[in-house]
């Protein structure tokens, strides 16, 4: 299988050029995307040319980054100079960025290739890929399934080989959810890790940038280029350092893994699922890791905790699409407020929905009995965690309850999807990273993702132990 | 929870959002079950928390200082709409 290190390795050794590595990536995108529908656009155009700026440097035996010549997929959330951003919405079909995120920069610094741009649910609202304006991406492994969500179209890019690093967004566990759907690994570092300039705000407190990737060692390779503090993000965190963690170790002696009580005995847990994560546990065990139970008693309150607090900031958020700034504009209309309310009548049905939870928990009367609430549940959570991250180094947990669903299957569900993040949104309450990675698979041969969580900024033993699992699960 | 048609227009002309008349019960409807689903927070028990603010980051300013930018053009350009450099907007009164 093609990694990203291998691509490094034969663009600066010079057994294939930059150009070969774009046009053979693009073929195949091409090839493939129509049973998938992953990406909504391939940068065919100035990914050849950032091919050939490369090749020129490789001509004058310049130092080359550390992602040469790798083309690299980004959700259509995440802004790259001169190109079309959409955020799988209508409201932004034809925007074109008016500058590089931070994460792009930093990509492009490294020498990589920005290849195109993934599909997603409607700006991030969603963990099916459904919502998206632009038909729902499907799942590679089986196509009559969805591929998960938000970032649906990042994870079937990679588990289709048609990239092997693609960026997503996770504000409840939209990359570590579809990676698990999809097979392949998700990681969502800690809240302030990663830059969130020029990522379109969803939930700013519980936004964050991760990639998706094949294996562990690309994960680790993408994640220590696009770390690290921002002054262009007030909330990235400004520690002392972002390294992660070269080499890898693969070793979890003296590591001490938790298993969240609570996690294992809810209803509506798949019992395959169960089974099948119990057994990485036990791996880990026999690989020297010692295995204790924790409990987060308020863990059971993170759905609904998390869809107003997330629901009110995209109130918020997504007030700036009105049709006058950027994005689409109704021109039939008498007045300012008939302008916006026709232009904005163009949201989807679950940025509406979404839209309406959230002013309505922050408005008059309302504030303290949802929001207020949500927030002070929100601290409940944080030290629950931090609790037990008093006694372990790493928690284990299932990354959803359920494998890929049918494409259409629970979009009408509403309480349904919001259950989808049940074992993921605690982690962006609580601002901490985590990870997921397959374990196996179920009687329909759909994957099944492991998750493990560390303590804030910890991500060093999180990528150890998950490179470890890597290895010992194979 | 108590929700009615009357709160999906208040609502919607808050969020500054066209509901179709005909989609009103059916918003309403869905408001009122999410509503109602997180209720369970109230089994929470929150007495003892005060604070809703994260104590251990801190925000690292930038130095307060003028940077130039470049993309005003690109900026513009962006509008749907536009004269003489500026977003024109319609009629507010």
């Amino acid at each position: 299988m093609n990694t990203a290190i291998k691509i490094v390795d034969q663009v600066k050794t010079e057994k294939i050029t930059p150009t070969q590595v774009v046009k053979d990536t693009i073929k195949d995108i091409k090839a493939k995307n129509g049973e998938v529908n992953a990406f909504l656009e391939i940068f065919e155009k100035s990914a050849l040319e950032q091919a050939k700026k490369l090749e020129t440097k490789i001509s004058k035996k310049a130092n080359l980054g550390k992602l040469a010549g790798v083309p690299i997929a980004i959700k259509d959330n995440i802004a790259y100079k001169g190109h079309r951003l959409s955020c799988g919405s209508k409201m932004l079909e034809n925007f074109v960025s008016t500058y590089n995120s931070t994460v792009v920069e930093k990509l492009l610094e490294e020498d990589a290739i920005i290849i195109g741009r993934t599909n997603m649910d409607e700006f991030a609202m969603g963990s099916s890929c459904e919502t998206s304006a632009f038909g729902p991406t499907k799942n590679p492994v089986d196509l009559s399934r969805v591929s998960g969500g938000s970032s649906g179209g990042s994870a079937s890019a990679v588990a289709n080989k048609m990239v092997t690093i693609a960026l997503g967004s996770d504000t409840g566990g939209s990359i570590r959810q579809p990676a698990s759907f999809c097979g392949v690994i998700g990681f969502k570092p800690s809240y302030g890790k990663i830059s969130r300039y020029g990522l379109v705000a969803f939930s700013s407190s519980l936004d964050q940038i991760g990639p998706i990737t094949n294996n562990i060692q690309d994960c680790e390779l993408v994640s220590s280029v696009i770390c690290g503090h921002d002054t262009k993000d007030s909330t990235s965190a400004d520690v002392s350092s972002h390294n992660l963690c070269e080499p890898l170790r693969d070793s979890v002696e003296h590591l001490k893994i938790g298993l969240v009580k609570e996690f294992f005995e809810m209803d509506g847990l798949d019992k395959e699922i169960k089974t099948k994560v119990l057994a990485g546990v036990e791996k880990l065990k026999k690989a020297g890791a010692k295995i204790a139970e924790v409990s987060l008693p308020n863990i059971k309150f993170s759905p609904e905790c998390y869809q107003i607090i997330c629901s009110s900031e995209a109130s918020s958020n997504l007030s700036r699409f009105d049709g006058i700034r950027y994005g689409l504009a109704e021109k039939k209309s008498d007045n300012l407020k008939d302008f916006y309310k026709k232009t904005r009548g163009n949201f989807g049905d679950e940025v509406k929905r979404r839209l309406m939870v959230g002013t309505y928990s922050l408005s008059a009367g309302y504030y303290d009995e949802y929001y207020l609430k949500a927030k002070k549940v929100q601290q409940l959570i944080k030290k629950d965690f931090e609790k037990a991250f008093k006694h372990v180094d790493i928690i284990i947990t299932p990354t959803s309850p359920f494998t890929a669903f049918k494409i259409g299957e629970k979009i009408d569900d509403i309480l349904q999807m919001y259950l989808c993040d049940i074992y993921t949104s605690s982690v962006n309450l609580a601002g901490i990273g985590a990870i997921s990675l397959n374990c196996g698979y179920d009687k329909n041969n759909l994957p099944i993702g492991i998750q493990f969580i560390c303590k804030k900024f910890d991500e060093k033993n999180l990528l150890n132990t998950a490179y470890t699992f890597e290895k010992i699960n194979k | 929870m108590n929700i009615d048609v009357g709160d999906i227009e208040r609502i919607s002309n808050l969020i500054g959002i066209e509901i179709k008349p005909e989609e009103l019960g059916k918003y309403e409807k869905e408001l009122a079950m999410v509503l109602e689903w997180v209720n369970k927070l109230d089994n929470a028990d929150i007495s003892k928390i005060d604070n809703i603010h994260d104590d251990t980051i801190s925000t690292p300013l930038r130095k307060d200082e003028v940077v130039k930018s470049e993309m005003n053009k690109e900026i513009v350009k962006a509008f749907p709409s536009s004269e003489k450099n500026m977003a024109k907007v319609k009629k507010v009164i």
